[in-house]
């Protein structure tokens, strides 16, 4: 298994936007689109390099399938190992961005954004 | 796009996808067969969900010439409408051909697997008046391919392949060394201890001679092997990284049993594994009681075979445990390299580290001298062939049947 460390950005959205409940794959590029504010669009090629490298990890799991207007989904779910993994790497995020904020703050400048980010993560 | 549905049918609800197609549009198991026929579906299923379309048919219609509007007339004509094209209906129908054409970047094995479904996603993706394939879709799909024909399949790049084959062989390595160094050692002494009763002959498992102290790092060595290997699978990179480099210096300094130079580098490599997987952080093993169950598995058959064996010269039966275990070790490395050639490559790579020891070792025996190849020797060959033949079988199948671990099990 990789570690966290060299996990991408990509891949951590998509972790993450299965922590509710199994998602196809289009599901799982509106709800990285989603979260991400629109900044990430996956592309096919991408999303289905990260599914299958997620699951060769042991991250991922086939839910179920389904077969809508002829066009065929299947649905992935994580795994519990998926939701630790994702939970420290949710939590390093978190300390560093902290850390990061807390600089910023006794450096004076850039305290707008800094508040703003605060407090959108307080929100 | 955003903000459909995520945990139903998503965003491709939006055109019309509640109601069920008919039979003849569902997908079949292969992706290769009925490539045709599957652009006639989609023109078909297009018609059905035809009233969510948008109403540019004007635009789609009088795209041009070209390959477009030849392709547009071609799927007119499968969908059984004569005359100008339906444009709304022929562009799904068309662009769904157009991805199809694109996903044959992919290997064969890959699109069997995948290909319906990637190109749904594809499908759900692309506004409804898109007739040609997005570039960045068709560069994304190229992308992937590189990666799926790599090697390495689309579970990781070749650079990220590395480390769990490295992390890989320190496992196998260290539960091999551990029990070499560790168990046979004390095995042994207590061979030696029930041959000369009281007079206890500190030899190992070779029949080498050594000091009460030497015998004592011998075993704190294999202890060692132990230790690193209970880290690596309890996810302990601190510990690991430690070990690593503890072991490094009591394979250089030829405590750990060798009797050459030589016979050190086996040792070395699976330190130097053991130290590469330290240098990252470590995710604990997914199935750490399966894999304590293996180690308990391995030592048991180590007691009974070393017990129980016959050995030359009054040594114990090195042999027996040692094919024991190595015959242990590739059972587990074949059931895990079942699905993850990693394992099976790394199989083979310990095989190869265990032949080169005992072969080098074997100078040292007169009677493995005089008689040329010894039956112990030519039977190391034989496993150790036998693992790079699993080792290969499983590179070339996992590099046609990805992905194995979501749909081929």
């Amino acid at each position: 298994m990789n570690s966290s460390g060299s996990r991408t950005e990509q891949t951590f959205q998509i972790l993450t936007a299965l922590v509710d409940g199994p998602l196809h794959g289009y599901g799982i590029i509106q709800e990285v689109a989603q979260l991400s504010g629109g900044r990430t669009q996956l592309k096919v090629g991408t999303l289905y390099g990260a599914l299958d490298r997620l699951s060769g990890e042991g991250l991922l799991v086939l839910d179920r399938e389904e077969t809508v207007n002829g066009r065929l989904r299947r649905y992935y779910r994580l795994t519990d190992a998926a939701a630790q993994v994702l939970a420290e790497d949710a939590e390093r995020m978190a300390a560093q961005a902290s850390v990061a904020l807390a600089r910023l703050r006794a450096r004076g400048t850039g305290m707008g954004v800094a508040r703003g980010a605060t407090s959108e993560g307080m929100a | 796009m955003s903000g459909a549905g995520i945990g139903g049918d998503g965003g491709a609800a939006e055109s019309g996808l509640e109601s069920e197609s008919g039979p003849e549009s569902r997908p079949e198991s292969g992706f290769e067969s009925g490539f045709e026929a599957r652009a006639e579906s989609a023109a078909e299923s297009s018609a059905e969900s035809g009233s969510g379309n948008v109403a540019g048919s004007g635009s789609d219609s009088d795209s041009g010439g070209g390959p477009a509007s030849a392709e547009v007339a071609e799927s007119a004509d499968q969908s059984g409408a004569p005359g100008v094209p339906d444009g709304p209906r022929d562009a799904a129908a068309v662009l769904q051909r157009r991805y199809r054409r694109a996903l044959m970047l992919l290997p064969r094995a890959y699109r069997a697997q995948r290909g319906e479904e990637m190109l749904g996603v594809l499908m759900d993706s692309a506004p409804e008046q898109q007739r040609w394939p997005k570039l960045s879709e068709v560069l994304s799909l190229a992308t992937h391919s590189v990666r799926v024909r790599s090697g390495v399949g689309a579970q990781a790049l070749p650079s990220q392949a590395v480390r769990p084959l490295m992390r890989a062989v320190a496992l196998l390595g260290t539960l091999y060394l551990s029990f070499l160094v560790a168990v046979g050692q004390f095995l042994g002494l207590r061979w030696n201890w029930g041959i000369y009763g009281s007079d206890i002959n500190y030899s190992d498992l070779d029949g080498h001679h050594h000091t009460f102290a030497q015998m004592a790092l011998l075993q704190v060595a294999g202890l060692l092997w132990l230790g690193a290997f209970a880290a690596m699978l309890l996810g302990r990179q601190r510990f690991v990284q430690i070990l690593g480099w503890m072991l490094v210096v009591l394979a250089a300094s030829q405590v750990t049993g060798a009797y050459t130079a030589l016979a050190t580098v086996p040792p070395l490599i699976v330190a130097a594994a053991v130290i590469a997987t330290g240098t990252k952080e470590i995710a604990p093993a997914q199935h750490l009681r399966r894999w304590f169950a293996a180690l308990a598995a391995v030592a048991a058959i180590v007691v009974v075979v070393a017990w129980y064996g016959r050995g030359t010269y009054g040594h114990p039966a090195e042999t027996g445990p040692l094919v024991a275990v190595a015959a242990a070790v590739a059972a587990v490395a074949a059931l895990r390299g079942w699905r993850r050639a990693e394992w099976a490559v790394a199989a083979a790579v310990v095989g190869g580290i265990a032949g080169i020891q005992r072969a080098l070792d074997a100078n040292h025996y007169p009677d493995w001298q005089s008689t040329g190849l010894d039956p112990r020797l030519r039977l190391i060959l034989i496993g150790e062939a036998v693992l790079i033949l699993v080792a290969v079988y499983a590179i070339v199948r996992q590099r046609r049947q990805k992905p194995t671990a979501i749909i081929g099990s």
